[in-house]
């Protein structure tokens, strides 16, 4: 149950004071546009010609501040206003005329400055004050003229800089939280994988793949001195290594093998929750459903046909959920970054021959932020193996292996969550329009589409 | 790892600095609009078929005057085009008359459309326009040519390859000619082969008649949209002012810094499959004035799998831009920023550093950008703004280029937006100083006036250079000026 919003005191004060500019503006037979807007300003004066009617197009920008806790150092002719620094840069920024009015919306008083005029020399901007003298600064209709003088032409391009708001940022990267602390390296006589992976087979149905040949080396983060790995490595000839001296090695061959094993390890995490990778694409998919119905994880459809328009009881193509990765080290810490995507298939299996067009189509659509984001957190979550906690399994949906009830975590890699930023610049999303994308007559072709 | 937003820079125009092309020329006025060698007439030749000839010619005396925006909410994205006159705005006119004007005939159009092999047919179009041009430039040359590109051609250049049925996977599509030759990338490339050329400007009927749009093969077979009139004119006259020699804005001065030049560097492979990359490097100072510099082979590294120089070439073409800009501008720059397209080995290091001191460069500083994934999501519809700074570490950072601009109230992309991956390899200034250099530099691109543009010219620049490049031999002169190739 979402909490109710709440107005609070303030708030409505605040309401009162743009209803008092607005008021005043009307007297001075100019137009009054708000802006709507959570922060930054509130509204445009819009100067109009008061014997004909005409609007001239040139505006002015206005902050209100209304209430009395904004009156410091009061007396009877003048009073102290002070400003936050985020409030002044944003004024100050662009080439617009901003002016603030400061006012009592309950005693009918208002009074405003030019900021930019204000605060023009460098000295005023420091201390942030702004001292109002209360006979010359009231804000009423006589002070017409001079805003006149103030206002610039709408058309000569206004621009502010972005709004002081603060908001939550979600990174895609997902950091690595643990790895096995030591891997094994091994002397091999073998210099093809396929005689390793023979040999393994022999011993196990399923075998472990978490291991590397390289350089006439096995790289591997099980034991090599146990069964099955004996058989093609030199015992005596096995080092038992810090995993950190190969992965902040100063060879790049060395740093290559270690990425190479995560990604190794990672395939193996995300087989377990019914995950295939795709060489051809180089991305990880969620593979079909045997009987082909549409299998969720959580309340997000990943595998799912698609009916054709002209012959309903046809499917044209499957659409699967998938996602590209690649291992990135920043500051001796490794992160994983995820590029959620999509892989289409003709049958669940074989790859659809309009895969290029069926994407390209799709990212047009999931331009918007929102889609993305939520794929991207559903990916965090399978990685983080948050599906596997025991109450979650069968969101999961399997029906690969009826012997197998739960799916135990993987344990070699494990991920934190998505690195996530506070910051204190925005957009108001509510005062922009719709996406083009809803909107097809404001898709703006670029340029290349014209002259090349 | 941290997070700032990077202010829109501002650029100079004639009279007063703005933050958007368009409103600063409208208001403002080009920056060189009372030297002595502004643009004032340009003298504009045409070559095209009499119905391309027409067509450019009538838009051409059309946008004379005012075209009015596009009936969009969004007043600042598609402003009015205020008129291409000497009383306003570009305070420039273009001039074009009969004898600047060469005719294709229709029997050579049809011969040409005919050719089987999609290959040949770009060749010979190609031939069939530079033959025009030759001709134009053995009389008095015209500041620009604008290549009136026939629709005839346009039509059989790119085949159709929309005809597909995505709704039936079983169906055998038609296969498509595959072709090595890019028509434009060549065209260019033999125009300025030309003995007293000129810049050229290629101009495709879609650009003056809205009517004539090009088919697309997207998804819902719909033709591709089509910029509004008053954009299509904006961009064009851009062009054709820059590549006259005009000089429309430049980066916002501030005396207090050193006088800087920047270098892109880019590789390319040879046409001859032979997988040669080469580089090409493109020399601009503030105004905007680009030099073209070629410099040797590069190869691939067996250690990063990246494209590098050897010391010597790296050293060699240093110096050899170097040079250029001091024939050029008859002086030496206090600081030199090179953008690359891959990371700089310490061989590259050595090669660039050297040839710095030899010219007594205060300052050189070296960093590689590339497109990355790494992206950051609000929660809401709105992917971040243009100029989000996301901070790696010291050395790597994370630019948005693209993203949601406050100036248009929209993100005004088609997808959502890659960011540019900035590596500061060897640098004196701030990471935060040299990034806010490249939001800037993005914005000198005069082929586009929309302000957002992903990479900035020295790296796009060198792109274009390169692909124009590829079909020039490497023994043959080339022309060192961009307004070539763009």
């Amino acid at each position: 149950m979402a909490k109710r919003k709440q107005i609070g005191m303030s708030e409505i004060t605040g309401e009162k004071g743009i209803a008092l500019i607005h008021r005043i503006v009307l007297q001075m037979g100019f137009a009054w546009n708000p802006t709507n807007m959570d922060a930054g300003i509130d509204g445009y004066i819009e100067l109009r010609d008061s014997e004909t009617g005409e609007v001239s197009n040139c505006i002015l920008q206005v902050q209100s501040k209304a209430g009395d806790s904004y009156f410091l150092s009061e007396d009877e002719n003048s009073f102290v206003f002070q400003c936050k620094n985020r409030d002044l840069e944003y004024w100050l920024a662009g080439n617009a005329p901003v002016i603030l009015v400061v006012s009592r919306p309950d005693k009918d008083e208002a009074y405003w400055i030019s900021v930019k005029d204000y605060f023009s020399s460098p000295s005023a901007r420091k201390n942030r004050r702004i001292t109002f003298d209360k006979k010359n600064d009231r804000f009423e209709r006589d002070c017409r003229h001079r805003l006149m003088r103030l206002a610039i032409p709408k058309n000569n391009g206004l621009y502010l800089s972005s709004l002081p708001q603060e908001e939550t940022i979600t990174s895609n990267l997902l950091p690595l939280v643990s790895i096995p602390e030591r891997y094994f390296k091994s002397k091999t006589k073998f210099r093809d994988p396929i005689q390793v992976w023979e040999i393994l087979r022999d011993s196990d149905s399923d075998p472990d793949g978490e291991w590397l040949l390289h350089n006439g080396f096995i790289y591997c983060f099980h034991d090599l001195t146990f069964e099955p790995w004996r058989n093609f490595c030199e015992p005596e000839n096995t080092d038992n290594l810090r995993t950190t001296d190969l992965s902040n090695s100063e060879r790049p061959s060395d740093r290559h093998a270690f990425v190479k094993l995560l990604n190794l390890c990672l395939t193996q995490l995300l087989y377990r929750q019914g995950i295939r990778y795709s060489k051809l694409k180089e991305l990880y998919y969620f593979k079909a459903s045997t009987d082909l119905t549409a299998r969720k994880v959580g309340s997000k459809t990943v595998f799912k046909g698609y009916t054709s328009k002209k012959n309903e009881s046809r499917i044209a193509y499957y659409r699967h959920q998938a996602l590209e990765v690649q291992f990135l080290q920043i500051e001796s810490k490794w992160y994983l970054e995820l590029t959620p995507s999509y892989y289409f298939t003709h049958d669940g299996f074989k790859l659809s021959k309009y895969y290029e067009e069926r994407l390209s189509g799709i990212k047009l659509l999931e331009r918007q932020n929102k889609t993305h984001l939520s794929h991207l957190i559903m990916w965090s979550k399978i990685l983080q193996q948050s599906y596997l906690s025991s109450a979650k399994q069968q969101s999961l949906q399997f029906e690969d292996d009826p012997t197998e009830d739960t799916i135990k975590p993987y344990s070699f890699l494990q991920f934190g969550p998505l690195v996530t930023f506070e910051v204190d610049f925005g957009i108001s999303d509510s005062s922009w329009l719709p996406l083009p994308a809803k909107d097809n007559e404001e898709v703006n072709s670029r340029q290349k589409r014209l002259f090349d | 790892m941290k997070v700032l937003k990077l202010g829109e820079p501002e650029l100079e125009f004639g009279t007063n600095s703005h933050i958007d092309i368009r409103f600063g020329i409208m208001n403002y006025c080009p920056l060189d609009f009372e030297s002595d060698n502004a643009a004032k007439t340009i003298r504009v030749g045409i070559v095209g078929s009499a119905c391309s000839i027409e067509g450019i010619r009538d838009w051409i005396e059309k946008c004379r005057h005012e075209i009015p925006a596009k009936d969009s909410r969004q007043s600042n994205l598609f402003p009015r085009f205020p008129g291409f006159n000497p009383d306003l705005a570009f305070h420039s006119e273009l001039t074009t008359d009969s004898s600047l004007e060469r005719q294709l005939s229709s029997s050579k159009i049809n011969s040409v459309v005919k050719i089987p092999v999609l290959d040949e047919l770009r060749i010979e179009a190609v031939r069939s326009i530079v033959e025009e041009v030759n001709f134009l430039l053995e009389k008095k040359p015209p500041d620009v040519i604008i290549c009136a590109i026939p629709q005839e051609y346009v039509e059989v250049l790119d085949p159709d390859t929309g005809k597909k049925d995505l709704d039936d996977e079983t169906l055998v599509s038609k296969t498509i000619q595959k072709s090595k030759i890019n028509f434009h990338h060549l065209l260019k490339a033999r125009c300025m082969s030309l003995p007293r050329a000129c810049p050229i400007q290629i101009v495709l009927p879609s650009t003056y008649d809205s009517s004539k749009r090009r088919r697309s093969n997207s998804l819902k077979r719909q033709v591709q949209p089509i910029q509004d009139e008053a954009t299509r004119a904006w961009n064009l006259h851009t062009a054709l002012y820059y590549k006259a020699g005009g000089i429309p804005w430049r980066l916002k001065y501030d005396p207090s810094k050193l006088q800087t030049c920047f270098v892109g560097i880019g590789f390319f492979h040879s046409l001859d499959k032979e997988n040669i990359s080469t580089s090409v490097a493109q020399v601009f100072n503030e105004r905007g004035s680009g030099l073209v510099v070629r410099g040797g082979p590069a190869m691939i590294s067996k250690e990063d799998r990246q494209v590098h120089l050897d010391a010597d070439s790296a050293y060699a073409l240093m110096l050899d831009a170097l040079k250029q800009y001091q024939n050029e501008h008859h002086t030496i720059p206090a600081r030199v920023v090179i953008h690359k397209s891959s990371s700089h080995s310490s061989a590259e290091i050595d090669g660039f550093q050297k040839a710095a001191e030899e010219y007594r460069v205060h300052s050189c500083e070296l960093l590689s950008l590339r497109k990355s994934l790494t992206r950051l999501f609000r929660n809401s519809e709105y992917p971040p703004l243009r100029g989000t700074f996301l901070t790696l570490n010291n050395d790597i950072h994370i630019l948005y280029t693209r993203g949601s601009v406050e100036f248009y109230s929209t993100y005004p992309g088609m997808y959502m937006p890659r960011t540019l991956r900035i590596n500061c390899d060897k640098v004196d200034q701030t990471p935060r100083y040299l990034s806010e250099e490249i939001l800037a530099l993005t914005k000198m691109n005069w082929n586009n006036t929309q302000f957002d543009n992903g990479v900035p010219i020295t790296l796009r620049a060198a792109r274009q250079v390169g692909d124009i490049l590829k079909y020039i031999n490497h023994t043959d002169s080339f022309q060192p000026h961009y307004s070539f190739y763009m």
